[in-house]
């Protein structure tokens, strides 16, 4: 993409361009860098006094303060659970589908639908689904004889439900990229491994498998920075609760600066979240990629 | 073993739909329940279905957050098509110092999550005064998706064959006109494409708009949470049917749109 030609005409061409850069700089990059210095302000806006510059001090706040300690971990485990899960199941369930097969159109559309539906009407849905009054599974569970469960009620499974919801949201993606990795792999590879005596199982394992690793790793980070920033579902199913057990660092970083109006303390929590999001996505571009 | 890998592949296909598709198939059902049959042990799945709860959305007015949505959704997507299609035009076929490091700049936005930007755009807003306003979370959203915009049109307007613009060009069209006139046609798939996915962005939203909005300029993911939060007292079959509601118009408009989003796929495809 580093090619481009030129045409003459300059000051059409900054016309043309300046409108949009102006607009990011003004409602994207601008704000980022205020984010950057407010972490280093108090500011509470409920207080009415302007921000003041305190340097690091609520980055040290923050090492010592156990509710942000716990959000981290509830949004490092919801992460890798998630993304685990997401890639296994789908990477799997890719492999078993492999070759092209009739109404595989129709059944892409239909993957695509999880995908697609709102994360708020994704928590609704689940919400109903978990419901022990209107929803189907603590019925199923009841009867398989596992008793009565509030799924969402107790910090034990509270955390695990949600993540089940994401599964559902999410498999589809990497079923659907890792599909199309497989399909990308020529057929003459595989043919050569078969007619020189291997197994279907040794044919997976050393050739299908190794060609779709940058598809793999690929799939998996960017589940991971989708599922750092976890809100929507979190919001809508627990509020973070019961407790404190589900709430995720996105959840504590609005409820810090909405409900406690707490601006500068909340601009550092949202610098370490940011940090992590860019060491992801440092290694998602050093990811070959092949599809 | 050929036939029992065969009958598996299918069943796996099979689980994969009725697992992807169950969840949304039983929020249409309780959303269609009759008020009696809402908390029958065993769950019902068969019942003659009832109208009432949307009803109830018509009659109590919720359909205005609907439209809300539709007001923002619709005009940032425009918007944004509009800035980021010039922009993105501009990025390909003018060369200028640090265009590598200007572009990175401006897709900065697909890396860095909004809410590093929700302190600071709530107090913008604010001081515009719009504050629960659709055209606060319309600028707002502009910023969302001209990234995205601009990241796929690149790609299809690198892939606009050169000798059409030299003819034009010797034909006496000037820069506005190789854009309206050439560009743009050649790739309205990939603007369409695009236009369909901003519009599902921000029809999906929840953060910005829980922050930006109150009462008046409520969307529809906003008014969604917010009945769910009525604790001990939901209203089922109503939530359900705002879920079902808020999901419809993706589905119809990803549905319509179908053929665009794959034809501008094959065209990437014919053109590389």
């Amino acid at each position: 993409m580093t090619g481009g030609r030129s045409i003459r005409g300059e000051g059409a061409f900054w016309l043309l361009l300046l409108p949009m850069v102006a607009y990011l700089v003004i409602w994207r990059i601008l704000p980022l860098l205020y984010t950057a210095w407010l972490s280093l302000a108090d500011w509470n806006i409920g207080r009415g006094a302007p921000p003041r510059f305190i340097g690091i001090e609520n980055y040290l706040r923050l090492l010592g303060d156990p509710r942000f300690h716990a959000a981290v971990k509830v949004s490092a485990i919801f992460m890798l659970v998630a993304t685990a899960a997401e890639v296994v199941l789908g990477v799997a369930l890719a492999l078993l589908v492999n070759r092209p097969f009739r109404g595989q159109t129709i059944v892409q559309g239909i993957l695509l639908v999880p995908m697609i539906t709102s994360p708020v009407a994704v928590g609704t849905i689940w919400y109903i689904l978990y419901n022990g009054k209107i929803g189907p599974l603590t019925y199923l569970v009841d009867r398989l004889g596992f008793g009565v469960q509030d799924w969402l009620g107790s910090t034990l499974t509270a955390l695990p439900a949600i993540i089940l919801a994401d599964v559902w949201e999410w498999t589809p993606f990497v079923f659907l990229l890792a599909l199309s990795g497989l399909q990308g792999i020529p057929e003459t590879v595989v043919e050569a491994a078969r007619i020189d005596g291997a197994s279907a199982w040794k044919v997976w394992w050393y050739i299908t498998l190794p060609l779709l690793r940058g598809v793999i790793v690929a799939a998996a980070i960017l589940r991971a920075m989708d599922a750092l920033k976890i809100f929507d579902t979190i919001f809508i199913m627990t509020g973070g609760g019961p407790g404190r057990s589900t709430e995720s660092a996105s959840l504590l970083v609005y409820r810090t600066a909405f409900t406690h109006f707490e601006f500068g303390y909340a601009a550092a929590m949202i610098m370490v979240v940011l940090a992590l999001t860019t060491l992801l996505y440092w290694f998602y571009t050093r990811v070959p990629q092949e599809v | 073993m050929r036939r029992a890998l065969a009958a598996s592949r299918i069943l796996a296909i099979a689980a994969v739909v009725a697992a992807g598709l169950f969840p949304i198939y039983y929020l249409a059902l309780t959303a269609l329940k009759p008020t009696g049959l809402l908390f029958a042990v065993p769950p019902r799945f068969i019942f003659s279905p009832s109208l009432e709860a949307f009803q109830q959305v018509l009659a109590e007015g919720h359909v205005r957050y609907f439209m809300t949505s539709l007001i923002v959704s619709t005009a940032s997507a425009l918007l944004a098509a509009a800035l980021a299609a010039a922009g993105a035009f501009a990025f390909t076929y003018y060369r200028f110092p640090w265009r590598e490091g200007a572009f990175f700049l401006c897709i900065l936005g697909r890396m860095f999550p909004p809410v590093t930007t929700l302190v600071p755009v709530f107090l913008m807003v604010k001081m515009l005064g719009l504050l629960d306003h659709p055209l606060g979370l319309i600028l707002v959203y502009v910023a969302f998706e001209v990234p995205l915009v601009l990241l796929i049109m690149r790609g299809f307007f690198v892939q606009v064959p050169g000798e059409l613009y030299e003819s034009a060009s010797l034909d006496g069209a000037g820069t506005f006109q190789l854009f309206s006139r050439i560009a743009l046609p050649l790739t309205m798939p990939g603007l369409l494409a695009s236009g369909v996915l901003s519009f599902i962005l921000t029809w999906n939203e929840l953060l910005f708009a829980l922050v930006l909005t109150s009462a008046r300029a409520r969307t529809a993911s906003v008014a969604l949470a917010s009945f769910l939060e009525a604790e001990g007292s939901v209203q089922w079959q109503l939530v359900a049917s705002l879920g079902v509601l808020t999901i419809l118009p993706v589905f119809l408009f990803m549905g319509a749109m179908h053929r665009f989003m794959v034809r501008g796929l094959t065209l990437g495809a014919l053109k590389g």
